[in-house]
Order: structure tokens, then sequence, then C-alpha cells
């Protein structure tokens, strides 16, 4: 899994007791304390799986206004960070579900896409342009192993799938990634003679 | 089957650095909580209208219970808290001077009294056999009734000295 940076500026950010309380309370204070917290994780996350601005900030209302309607189900069991992270989470695969483009999670859709041309090998790659190249649900499976540390049956359960079947959206999504990305080979040096 | 693996094919990890951390638009939270107010509102709305229709159910139910008890059997009871007009009496009583009285009103304040006193010992009673109902209600009636003629008896005296 990759490093997605420190932990205190995500999902992983602690909430006073007295702001969840206040929030459970109705108070649109708490609630804009609320999103100064996670609003920008919630984003993000949202526009790693979608790959498309309007489409991520119509989600993260729609899982605000979710989050204050059901906050005073919140009992404080899991971090609130993680709760939110899963009301996310899911929000943003019932939206893949609803695409139209659903078909493009045909794994056959991956060889549809085209290679970097830029692509630097060596480097640590833009993993933003690379996963821009994937279809939907290839490129939520790889965010939410990959970089958000989900395990495979996790994925199912999500998904409605079994566990072979992210194993392979995430297996063939990384491998045409990789084939992206491998040095074309150049043509052979026409040897010189003096 | 590995989490890197496809049918036996290891698959080498790629090298992907972090992702960018993007802000959202700073409208977001205006929209939001736009959003919200305006839910609230029709959730409050939606309760305001509940609530007068309990309420305008509630007394269309009262209405027709006491018709319905008006129907079978007479006249509705006549809901009157003897024992809380009869305090109030005594407070008025004792608001006034208690000065002496005369005349007719001399004579009906010491028939009151005497009265009261009986009263009083009766309600006693009534509490230490259990406080039936029907019992202490008549008492407290009877108290009320008492005081109210001590009280315009003293009322009078308070004129008429006044004159």
């Amino acid at each position: 899994m990759i490093n997605t940076g420190d932990p205190a500026s995500g999902f992983a950010q602690r909430v006073d007791a007295a702001i969840l309380a206040r929030a459970q309370g109705g108070d649109m204070q708490a609630f804009a304390t609320l999103y100064s917290t996670f609003g920008r994780p919630c984003f993000n996350l949202a526009l790693r799986i979608l790959g498309n601005r309007a489409l991520a900030e119509d989600l993260v209302q729609e899982v605000f206004l979710k989050m204050f309607s059901s906050i005073r189900s919140y009992r404080g069991d899991a971090p609130f960070g993680s709760w939110l992270k899963r009301m996310t989470v899911n929000a943003t695969i019932d939206q893949l579900r609803s695409q139209r483009h659903d078909a493009e999670t045909d794994s056959d859709a991956l060889l549809l896409l085209q290679p970097v041309a830029d692509a630097a090998p060596a480097a640590v790659l833009d993993a933003w342009s690379l996963l821009q190249r994937l279809p939907a649900r290839a490129r939520a499976v790889l965010v939410l192993h990959e970089y958000e540390g989900y395990t495979h049956a996790e994925l199912a359960e999500l998904f409605g799938q079994s566990e072979s079947y992210s194993k392979s959206i995430l297996a063939r999504a990384l491998r045409r990634l990789h084939d992206l990305i491998a040095p074309t080979p150049g043509p052979a040096p026409c040897p010189t003679s003096n | 089957m590995s989490d890197l693996e496809l049918n036996g094919e290891a698959l080498p990890r790629l090298p992907l650095g972090r992702l960018p951390v993007i802000d959202p638009a700073p409208d977001l939270w205006p929209r939001i909580a736009a959003a919200q107010q305006l839910r609230m509102r029709r959730a409050q709305a939606r309760r305001r209208v509940a609530f007068a229709g309990s309420a305008a159910a509630a007394v269309v139910l009262l209405v027709a219970t006491g018709i319905w008890f008006g129907g079978e059997h007479g006249a509705p009871r006549e809901a009157v808290d003897w024992q809380a007009r009869a305090q109030a009496l005594e407070l008025q009583l004792r608001a006034l001077s208690a000065g002496r009285t005369a005349g007719a009103a001399a004579l009906l304040a010491t028939t009151a009294q005497n009265e009261l006193v009986l009263v009083d010992a009766a309600l006693q009673a009534a509490y230490d056999d259990g406080g039936d109902r029907e019992r202490t209600e008549s008492l407290w009636k009877r108290r009320s009734e008492l005081l109210g003629a001590l009280l315009q008896a003293r009322s009078k005296n308070v004129e008429i000295s006044r004159i």
C-alpha cells in the first residue's frame, strides 16, 4: 500500500467530543467545523475514484447531508473519520453503479487504454494522470486497495462481488499501467564502421 | 493468489507516487449549508403541520367525546377544582384587614367560621379514612362556599368602615 501522507491531515483527524455533541444537536456551526476538517479528504477520495471534479463535489454534498441527518446514530464505536470515510466510499461505489458507463468495468475495456507518451519509468510516476487512464471501477479498486488500504475481502463486500473479482480487476489494472509505463524498445543501434 | 498475481503471473509493483491533494471549490460549503438549512426548514414545516394535525385531531376527539358523554349521561360534570378555589379564597380573606364586623355581616361571619371548623374536621377525617374523592370534593366545595361568604362579609365590613 502506498503511504498517502500525514494521517493527521485526512480522515484520521480527531474530532472534539463537544463538536460532535453539538453537531448531533443540529448546530450548523459544528457542521461547518466538521466540513472544514473532513471536507477535503472526502472530496479527494471521491475525486480519485470518480475522476471528475463536478461529480466529486456533488458526492461530497450528498455525503455531508447524509452525515448531518444520520449523525445522531453515530455512537463513537469507531473514529468519526473512519465512519465518514466508510460513508464516502459507499456513496462513490453507489455512484459508480449508477453510472451508465458501467460497461467499462468489463475487464476488456482496459485494453482500450492509450499509452502514456511521456512516461518516465524510473521516476515516481504521475499517479494522478495514470489513474485517469483507467476505467472507473478499476480506478476505484486500485485507489481503495493501494492508497486507502482496503483488503480484497472488504472490496468484495463493497462491490457485492467475490474476492477474486477485485483481485482480478486490480491485477489487470496494475498490469495495464505497467505496460503503459514500460519503456518502449527503441530502434536497434546501427553499427558503425570506420 | 497474491494481490499482485494474475493467472500465476507475478506483477511488478508500480512506482506510483502520492496523489495530489486538491481543495474542493470554495463555494462547496455554502452550497451544502444552504441545502442543509433548506432541509431543516422543510423538516420544521413538516413537524408544524403534523403538530397542527394532531392538535386538530385531539380537539375533534375531545369534542366528540364530550358530545358522546353528554348524549349518554346528560350534562358533563362540572370540572371545578374546589380545593384550589378554597385555597385562593383563603388567601383573599387573609389579605383583607381582620377588622370587626357588625350587624348581619357579623352574624354571617360567625356562622361561616363555625361551620368552617366543622368542615375542616370532616376533611381531616375524610383524608384519615383514605381520602374518598367524592367525599373530599364535596367538603372542599362546601369550604369554598363558606370562605366565599366570609369574604363577602368581610368585604362589606371594609366598605362600611371606609364609609
